[in-house]
């Protein structure tokens, strides 16, 4: 049997949330910023335990605050994953009420937190912000070398099956 | 509100409004109609098989209340047909959906040129907002490094401002002692000699303690390794300090442990210093009690041994704050008093400074009314060499040494006669150049001191020019006095057997040179030459029997001398006269006659004898170096 999850992909604009799913689905990475419109469905199989699983993913444009996304983009999605920019202050400042607004329209969904663009920030600016936020299980990835990509997307189907 | 229109409303629509279209499909996802304007939608299957985005909200549709609108404003479609729509669903029934498609493609171009403005925009003024932060850090960092700077700078300022302060007040006590000096003529001048002498040691030493402290802070202080006498040089210290504890009824404690080891490789002079410093410091914050000294031995190892010094004493003791100020150089205990005090407050600073050089630490515990007590360890090398000994100045006699002495400046000439009365030298004092040059010429001495300016000219050519001339004091070993970093001097360098002290002069080192020195005697056979008529072998046969005989007589000399027999000096003294004569060297000369004179008049005759068989047994050496010339 053949599992169909809606994944969103969600956060501030230019955090790379386009970059992730096409390193992801394509394996490429562009440095040109093309902004996303609206919203831009892509689709691939993972497997977890044996079984396919496909991720219809729903790459979001990005929005400083999560209220200003349409409701209707978020509804029937079971899973998200939540990226911030490690060299943008503003796209993280404010993740946690973020995270709490998240928690209230779209509840006991898997959430997933990415920190991206590793590779702009070196290990002791990395372990400042990541210390500040004080969050579990975030992880880094890199869009640019491909770091945990596969893994992001990988960690949060196994959440949703 | 679809199942209404007819199908040529349809096809109008489709014609007019080819930028829209319109699907009907039950909620279990199966198409019930569609005008496949825009997208190829296949009837009676599933849309959720046919189209992804729609399987993945499958779940949606059930639940969907009825106659509520579900909107999705702009998708970026790529299953069937490129672009952008905007989707609207509705449920106008329990079962039936309506999905209605709008093309905006053509509207793609302007609607993302609106938001990648406003997110280009929003992302540069933010990392113009992080530069502008960082630059903002970098200038508060560069402020506080001008501040603290500045501080420092202050600082120094303050503490050379305090300093040169304090240099005013001996040297205020100097030129007094001076006038008084000129104007009473002699009667008392030895009091105010006296009191000169000290006024301007402890200028001086204040002087000393700013040079190496600011050595130590340009970091040019270096330390040097020698063998030295570990106990004796402790107990020395300990001993100079015994008088002025006497006097101020405190007690001197002198502990030493007796398993330390006798000589060790260490820079025995900063070592003293140390001690020297932190000892004077203990004993003049302390009234009444003790001072005192212990030295232990700790760690110790085939070849090194750890040694830890305390110095404790029961004085007015400090607050931690005090002792932190202590330690910075440039500062002192608030409210001390240089006078009360005395001293430039520095030694502690420099004591600790050198510490560290050694490789120690200087830890200081305190208590208000109570007293203090530093410690420090300092690890020292056993030494396989028996240290130098080092000749007592206090038993040096120099009185057979004839020095002239070239120096213009009042405050100098006083200080050199004091050293040469002191030591018993016999000095020729001159202000001049032209004075230098006439005693020069007049009699042999053993040194010349000079300072390297004078009125009338330099020194350091006038040297040059007697050293070019053959005649009197050709080679006379000159000691080059300046204010000045030798560095500096132009063609110092060029000039042979010469040695340099920086002003103000250490006595000591001055004493040093002189006796350390052995003064050169230099012989001159142009006498010999000129008798012989250039005859070579007969130069060489009277050479070879002044060699064998004069040692003879020499040791006739002195033991006439220890006999007092007159009679023996006399014919000796006399008889010597040729060879004498032929090595050439005036000062022999005159002092082989000023010997016979003396014994003639029956004066006694004590070192000068032993200075002029020691001369002419160095003469005798250059002598058989001559030979060999030959
Ligand atoms: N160095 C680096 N640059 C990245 C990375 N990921 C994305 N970028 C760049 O960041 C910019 C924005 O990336 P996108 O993937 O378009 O960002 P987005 O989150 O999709 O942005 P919106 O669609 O506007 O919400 C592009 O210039 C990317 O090349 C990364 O991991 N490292
Ligand atoms: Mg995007």
């Amino acid at each position: 049997m053949s599992l169909s999850k809606k994944v969103i992909l969600i956060g501030h604009f230019g955090v790379g949330k386009s970059s992730l799913v096409q390193r992801f689905v394509h394996q490429k990475f562009s440095d040109q910023y093309i902004t996303t419109i609206g919203v831009k469905i892509d689709k691939k199989v993972v497997q977890v335990d044996g079984f396919d699983v496909t991720m219809i993913i729903w790459d979001i444009a990005g929005e400083d605050s999560q209220k200003k996304v349409p409701v209707s983009y978020r509804l029937g999605a079971h899973g998200a994953l939540y990226v911030f920019d490690l060299s943008r202050p503003s796209t993280y400042e404010n993740l946690q009420s973020e995270l709490d607004y998240l928690n209230q329209v779209i509840p006991g969904i898997p959430v997933q937190i990415l920190a991206n663009k590793m590779d702009l920030v070196n290990d002791t600016e990395r372990e400042d912000i990541l210390d500040s936020l004080s969050l579990e299980e975030v992880l880094e990835t890199s869009a640019k070398t491909g770091l945990h990509v596969e893994e992001a997307f990988q960690r949060l189907a196994k959440k949703m099956v | 509100m679809f199942e209404h229109i007819s199908r040529i409303e349809r096809i109008k629509l489709e014609m007019i409004s080819p930028l829209s279209q319109v699907v009907i499909f039950h909620t279990n996802g199966e198409v019930l109609d569609t005008c496949d304007t825009l997208i190829k939608v296949e009837a009676k299957k599933s849309v959720f098989d046919q189209f992804d985005f729609l399987k993945s909200i499958e779940e949606v549709f059930p639940g969907l209340p009825v106659g509520e609108k579900l909107v999705f404003d702009v998708v970026e479609w790529n299953e069937g047909a490129e672009g952008l729509f905007a989707l609207e669903f509705v449920k106008f029934d329990d079962t039936r959906i309506q999905w209605v498609i709008l093309n905006k493609t053509k509207d793609q171009e302007q609607i993302t040129k609106v938001q990648q403005e406003r997110n280009d925009s929003a992302i540069n003024e933010e990392f113009l907002e992080i530069q502008r932060k960082y630059l903002e850090m970098e200038k508060a960092l560069l402020d506080y490094k001008n501040e603290e700077l500045h501080r420092v700078q202050k600082f120094k300022e303050q503490f050379f401002a305090e300093v040169s302060h304090e240099m005013r007040t001996p040297l205020n006590s100097i030129s007094g002692l001076i006038d008084l000096l000129r104007s009473s003529q002699s009667e008392g001048s030895t009091d105010y000699l006296a009191a000169l002498k000290a006024t301007s040691n402890h200028l001086n030493a204040i002087i000393n303690d700013v040079l190496d402290l600011s050595k130590i802070e340009a970091g040019k202080f270096s330390l040097s390794l020698s063998p030295f006498h570990l106990k004796k040089t402790i107990r020395n210290i300990v001993a100079g300090f015994e008088h002025s504890a006497r006097e101020k009824g405190v007690k001197l404690n002198l502990e030493i442990d007796s398993t330390i080891p006798v000589h060790v490789d260490g820079d025995s002079v900063r070592f003293s210093q140390v001690i020297y410093n932190l000892l004077s410091n203990a004993l003049k914050f302390t009234d009444r009690g003790h001072v005192s000294l212990a030295v232990t031995a700790e760690r110790s190892s085939d070849s090194i041994q750890t040694l830890a010094f305390t110095i404790r004493d029961t004085g007015k003791g400090m607050s931690d704050r005090d002792i932190e100020g202590i330690l910075e150089p440039y500062a002192q205990v608030e409210g001390q008093d240089y006078h009360q005090f005395g001293g430039t407050g520095l030694g502690l600073g420099i004591a600790q400074q050198l510490i560290q050089l050694m490789g120690g630490r200087l830890g200081i515990e305190s208590e208000e009314g109570k007293g203090t007590t530093m410690t420090f360890q300092l690890e020292f090398q056993r030494s396989t060499l028996e240290p130098v000994q080092e000749e007592d100045k206090s038993t040096t006699d120099l009185s057979h040494l004839e020095v002239l002495f070239v120096e213009d400046d009042e405050i100098g000439t006083v200080l050199l006669k004091g050293i040469a009365s002191e030591m018993g030298i016999k000095g020729t004092f001159v202000k001049s150049i032209e004075a230098f040059e006439l005693e020069a010429q007049e009699r042999p001495f053993d040194f010349i001191v000079t300072d390297v300016n004078l009125p009338d000219g330099d020194m350091i050519s006038a040297i040059e020019g007697l050293r070019s001339r053959s005649g009197l004091n050709q080679s006379t070993k000159v000691i080059f006095l300046s204010g000045d970093d030798k560095e500096i001097l132009d063609g110092l360098q060029e000039i042979e057997n010469h040695d340099y002290l920086m002003k103000p002069i250490a006595t000591d080192s001055l004493i040093a040179l002189l006796c350390v020195e052995e003064p050169q005697v230099t012989i001159n056979l142009d006498n010999l030459r000129t008798s012989t008529q250039g005859d070579g072998a007969l130069m060489k046969e009277i050479i070879e029997t002044i060699l064998e005989t004069l040692p003879l007589e020499l040791v006739k000399l002195e033991k006439a001398q220890k006999e007092k027999d007159q009679v023996l000096l006399r014919k000796v003294l006399h008889k010597i006269n040729p060879s004498i004569s032929y090595l050439g060297n005036d000062r022999l000369i005159n002092q082989r006659k000023a010997l016979y004179t003396k014994v003639l008049d029956q004066e006694p005759i004590n070192n000068e004898l032993r200075n002029f068989c020691d001369a002419v047994t160095v003469a005798l050496g250059v002598l058989q170096i001559e030979k060999g010339r030959l």
